[in-house]
């Protein structure tokens, strides 16, 4: 005769459904659900918990920004000191020169997914029906394009500090480190601060992201090859230069550096209003535009 | 719970609502209380804009409104705080988990992230979808999208929570489920729900209240029976069409005087009439009045009134 099986004790057995409950404790107000809805908008726009397709353009935006940074570091490890030109390999300021496709192509094809798919989700008119107010969710999606693009800015600068100071090619001490760590920050951030701006300002205006990305490519190359146009062909004045937006940035960037400024004409003042109006220009677009719509529908 | 001003959710005082040149709320005075609320009326009658401006997401034109006794248009996070909306439409983050979803929305309307798991968890066996609680939301049917969307109104477990027209988009079998759910929430969970909807039959199975709007108008509003006058059931009879209308119109005319003359509020359509007061005396006395003008009755009954019958009487199409 057989003997009859008895079931084993399970160790992680748990009740499912537990009923309904009511919530007693603390609840986070706006500034909670601002910081909620910026970490989801990061992983929006890395497409985290999205399909493999979703990630295929940051991730070649990451590559492309930190690849030449590993290339670097590479060669200063790998080649005798006296092949090498230590002013010329640790070029922070010329650095986003050799990464600006990266930082165009997260500006027009990566950043835009943050605003534009939550309007195309439905996830907006919920988003305003929560404890954030309009400005609070735009500002959280702006930190989240934000801090997403300074790591794509500040990062591989700080591996080429990192690797240089290990190769014995990094700056003379711990004062000299700590200037120009803070020089990648500013700069890092100003370009950021910039380029989120813009992708922000034209994303509010649609809620299609393949719009928003040829809207923000043609800004780019109407305020990079208009200017250039008029200074070279109509000698205008070069200041118009101000308007260009793969120029203004970068120049502005030289200067914090504190190197050779390749367009000694425009003045480090000019320069940083430039960029400041077009960060507070791409900023008031998206507020007003988000002022006037959303709610219950 | 009578709906005063003292006890109300949400008072409204001339609460008017323009946009450039249309009135969609017109000086509304209206309160909403405790338990389940019917928030009827047409397409345009109102009552997406009226939750917007519960929700503080518009200011009014004129007039003032109080949620939980505060000004949504002054501290509009603190009044949605307290509330759970579930939007009309269908569409949600197609790749998103249910339970993600739901999580996530808990934590964006302030519960922490652990107490938002547990949460989303507890709301989706609630609505029917535990077991389908890791499908993502773009694999669902349109039932099942709805319950999602009532689940992360629930989650965060607030005190009132909005749902525009939670049946639409679902079959009849889907929509009783629906109306069941929406029912016991009040009754097991405690929350006050404000339901807007359009369909009649929907608002008089689950609502306690109903706040009856048309083309921005308040049409009436208050407890359910009262609104609709289920008090007292309407005796209704209709005459058999004799030979000549003109003789049909005299027996009329001789029962009405009869009945009127008892103080029964009685209205015609045709040779239908309908006898509203005390049922007893009406039924009696118009058995009477028949017999003595010789009407041919081919029904006599009692009728409940309907909510259908509050909009035909103001003249209005539901």
């Amino acid at each position: 005769m057989t003997e009859p099986t008895h079931p084993q004790p399970v160790d992680d057995a748990h009740i499912l459904d537990r009923g309904y409950r009511t919530y007693e404790g603390e609840r986070g107000g706006s500034i909670a659900a601002a910081v909620t809805i910026a970490v989801a908008g990061m992983r929006a726009v890395l497409g985290l918990g999205r399909r493999a397709r979703s990630k295929a353009i940051p991730v070649v935006c990451v590559v492309i920004a930190f690849l030449p940074a590993v290339i670097f570091v590479g060669l200063a490890a790998l080649l005798p000191s006296e092949f090498l030109d230590v002013a010329e390999i640790a070029d922070y300021s010329g650095y986003y020169g050799v990464i600006v496709l990266a930082l165009v192509l997260f500006t027009a094809f990566v950043a835009p997914e943050a605003l534009t798919g939550d309007r195309r989700s439905g996830m907006l008119t919920l988003y305003l029906t929560t404890p954030t107010s309009r400005l609070g969710y735009v500002l959280a999606k702006t930190a989240a394009v934000f801090i997403i693009l300074s790591i794509v800015t500040i990062g591989p600068l700080l591996l080429n500090l990192i690797g240089y100071s290990l190769e014995s090619l990094g700056p003379g001490g711990i004062l000299d480190t700590v200037e120009l760590l803070g020089r990648m920050l500013l700069a890092g951030l100003l370009v950021s601060a910039v380029y989120t701006s813009l992708s922000i300002g034209v994303s509010s205006l649609t809620d299609r992201r393949a719009w928003a990305s040829t809207g923000i490519v043609v800004v780019m190359i109407l305020s990079s090859v208009v200017p250039t146009i008029l200074v070279e062909t109509a000698d205008m004045s070069e200041k118009l230069q101000l308007l260009n937006l793969l120029v203004a940035p970068l120049e502005l960037v030289v200067r914090i550096y504190g190197d050779q400024p390749e367009f000694p004409e425009l003045a480090t003042s000019s320069l940083a209003l430039a960029c400041s109006a077009w960060i507070v220009a791409g900023m008031a677009v998206a507020i007003v535009r988000y002022h006037r719509i959303g709610g219950a529908r | 719970m009578e709906n005063t001003a003292a006890s109300a959710i949400v008072d409204t005082q001339m609460l008017t609502m323009s946009f450039s040149g249309h009135i969609a709320l017109n000086a509304l005075d209206a309160s909403i209380g405790a338990g389940v609320t019917g928030l009827v009326g047409a397409n345009g009658a109102g009552k997406t804009t009226l939750f917007n401006l519960i929700l503080g997401l518009i200011k009014p034109s004129e007039g003032h409104l109080t949620v939980h006794g505060l000004d949504p248009t002054s501290d509009g996070p603190a009044v949605r705080s307290t509330i759970g909306f579930s939007p009309e439409h269908h569409i949600l983050p197609d790749e998103m988990p249910a339970d993600e979803f739901v999580r996530h929305m808990a934590q964006v309307r302030g519960l922490p992230r652990s107490e938002a798991r547990g949460r989303a968890s507890d709301a989706l066996w609630l609505v029917g979808l535990g077991e389908e609680r890791f499908r993502p939301l773009g694999t669902m049917s349109t039932g099942q999208r709805q319950r999602v969307k009532l689940a992360q109104a629930l989650a965060s477990d607030p005190s009132l929570i909005l749902l525009d027209e939670p049946t639409d988009g679902l079959d009849p079998f889907q929509r009783d489920e629906m109306l069941e759910l929406i029912a016991s929430i009040r009754a097991t969970v405690g929350i006050d729900v404000v339901v807007s909807s359009h369909l009649l039959e929907e608002v008089e199975r689950i609502c306690d209240h109903v706040v009856i709007l048309d083309a921005g108008r308040l049409i009436a509003a208050g407890p359910i029976d009262e609104v609709v006058g289920t008090a007292s059931p309407e005796v209704f009879a209709e005459l058999a069409e004799g030979d000549r209308a003109s003789l049909d119109a005299q027996v009329i005319a001789s029962i009405v005087e009869h009945l009127s003359a008892f103080d029964l509020d009685v209205t015609v359509e045709g040779l239908t009439l309908r006898m509203a007061g005390d049922e007893r005396l009406a039924l009696d006395e118009f058995t009477a009045a028949a017999a003595s003008s010789g009407a041919r009755v081919q029904r006599l009954g009692r009728r409940r009134r309907r909510l259908e019958d509050v909009f035909v009487d103001q003249g209005v199409s539901s």
